[in-house]
């Protein structure tokens, strides 16, 4: 208790002192007896005489050095996505300048490369369906046959090329025809190109832009199924779903379902409707997965006599390269390509009778085309 | 601290965060020596206080716009000073020079006796500072180095008043105790 009497004393005693404040005679009695407060007085005298360090070498140069220095270019740190970033885009850019270079050296004429990394496949073959390669062989494909860009294709009377394009774009050749598969898109930006010299195509579009050009018509897809016919000079676009827009010359129209539309050079486009049931020939083949039942498109089961898939390539699968070149390195290929030319003609043999109805059905609408066109556009 | 000491450093306060690097000279010249005799003093070891120094300087000009002047300009400078110093003590890793190793330049002055005489007591309390307690050794170098009054040292150790002037007392005396061992065995 007395300990803590004194201390208090002491305390006080510090306080006044700090605060220069003259002491009573009792503080002053306490201060002059007691050690500690002796001992404070002495420190704080001691304090009083202190002399606080003198910093070695301070400038202000040295300062301003060390709280802000001037950063290089190099030196400073930027945050590592940043950077990131930063290499991520201009690896891009470089990637694009190298791709634009290339897509500009491109021959804008109808060129076989002598290679190709960009493969469409064949997928149903009914007839006979050649392409040619770059020596100028005609050769026939089979299914599953990968067909280059830049290959030739030509489907006799009667017969039938499923194509399939990267993005699931679906097109039908159709009898007496010819084409050009022109661009096949490595990239769902680029549109996938046709080139149909002569006959009939059916389009059935999915995924990457399509277009199918005749000589003197562009048929730019806009999510449809539509068919094109080139005769002579006359190119004629029916649309059976989606919307197509039709460019000829100075000319463009927007198409939608069961319009048709009939290009002759020098002539306006005339637009004209038709009855879908008769002439869609995807449907006819029972190859389309949706049929139009009272007005309305609905998904359907693909009769599975119908699927063209053939038994699994074991061996190499025929291969065209390029310019419609085959490439048969496999000494099995022949033997692979006989039996599934077999399987084939079985499929169209065992084919129902329905089927050759509606088939002979769109040779007939086929002719009475023909006749149209000769004739000239009818509304 | 009266209404114009008041003005001039918020004045001064405004004029650094404009980035006025002349006014940032100005206050590092006038508070220097104290912050580095306290950064010394809370350290022990010279070389640890040069390095944090600079610390304390770039951390004040980096966090200025901060400052909401609540409390003064120097307790504000202190407060970073002693918690640049303990980070500085917990972080500690391997040897360093001590401060018995360190010449000093301190000021010559006409009275070349004198300026050793008190060159050698300031650093005999220096060596007495670094052998108090730690809880001791703060309030004293905060209130009888960097000055600062009990209110601004309890702001920035977060002690109250009372316990604050107990141990700066007891730290005297510590002090004392310390400092008279020495000259008594230096008699001896």
């Amino acid at each position: 208790m007395d300990d803590n009497r004194e201390n208090l004393i002491c305390l006080d005693i510090a306080d006044l002192r700090e605060r220069k404040m003259p002491l009573s005679p009792d503080l002053h009695s306490h201060a002059f007896a007691c050690p500690d407060c002796e001992a404070a007085g002495e420190v704080d005298e001691l304090f009083a005489r202190y002399e606080p360090l003198e910093m070695r070498g301070f400038t202000r140069g040295l300062l301003w050095e060390k709280i802000a220095p001037k950063k290089s270019f190099w030196s400073l740190r930027l945050p590592s996505y940043a950077f990131a970033m930063a290499m991520t885009a201009i690896l891009a850019l470089g990637f694009l300048l190298i791709l634009r270079s290339r897509l500009e050296t491109n021959s804008p004429t109808i060129s076989m490369p002598a290679t190709s990394r960009l493969f469409c496949f064949a997928g149903q073959v009914m007839g006979a369906v050649q392409a040619r390669n770059a020596n100028g062989a005609w050769v026939s494909v089979v299914p599953h046959a990968r067909l280059a860009e830049g290959s030739d294709v030509h489907v006799s009377s009667g017969g039938v090329l499923r194509i399939i394009y990267p993005g699931q774009t679906e097109i039908a050749l159709i009898g007496d025809s010819e084409g050009i598969i022109r661009e096949i898109s490595g990239h769902e930006d680029q549109a996938n190109r046709f080139y149909l010299v002569r006959g009939k195509m059916f389009v059935h579009h999915r995924g990457n832009p399509f277009v199918a050009e005749t000589p003197t018509t562009l048929i730019e897809a806009i999510g449809t199924e539509f068919s094109v016919r080139h005769e002579g000079m006359k190119t004629e676009v029916r649309v059976f779903h989606g919307r197509v827009r039709v460019r000829s010359g100075h000319q463009n129209a927007i198409m939608n379902r069961t319009e048709r539309i009939l290009v002759v050079p020098g002539k306006k486009l005339a637009l004209a409707r038709f009855r879908v049931h008769q002439v869609e020939p995807w449907e006819a083949l029972e190859v389309r997965r949706e049929t139009l039942k009272n007005g309305r498109w609905s998904r359907i089961q693909e009769p599975r006599r119908l699927r063209t898939r053939p038994p699994r390539a074991r061996q190499v699968e025929p291969v065209l390269h390029g310019s419609s070149e085959l490439v048969n390195r496999s000494q099995n290929y022949s033997e692979h390509a006989d039996r599934l030319r077999v399987n084939q003609e079985h499929q169209i043999q065992t084919h129902d009778e329905e089927v050759h109805k509606k088939v002979d059905a769109l040779i007939k609408e086929q002719q009475q085309h023909d006749e149209e066109l000769k004739n000239g556009p009818t509304h | 601290m009266t209404d114009q000491a008041w003005e001039e450093e918020k004045l001064l306060v405004g004029r650094i965060r404009n980035g006025d690097r002349l006014a940032f000279e100005g206050l590092v010249e006038s508070y220097r020596s104290k912050v580095m005799a306290t950064l010394y003093n809370l350290l022990g070891r010279y070389q640890e206080a040069e390095e944090v120094f600079w610390d304390v300087w770039t951390e004040v000009w980096k966090s200025i716009h901060r400052f909401k002047g609540e409390s003064k300009l120097s307790t504000w400078i202190y407060s970073i000073t002693t918690h640049v110093a303990y980070h500085r003590r917990r972080s500690r890793k391997g040897p360093t020079v001590s401060l018995d190793e360190v010449e000093l330049n301190l000021p010559s002055t006409s009275d070349p006796e004198r300026e050793v005489m008190q060159r050698e007591e300031s650093r005999m309390v220096e060596r007495a500072i670094a052998k108090l307690p730690e809880t001791l050794r703060a309030p004293l170098v905060l209130h009888a180095i960097s000055g600062l009054d009990y209110d601004a040292i309890s702001e920035i150790l977060g002690i109250p008043v009372g316990a604050l002037k107990t141990r700066v007392w007891r730290a005297k005396v510590e002090l004392r105790k310390v400092l008279q061992s020495w000259m008594t065995t230096e008699k001896i």
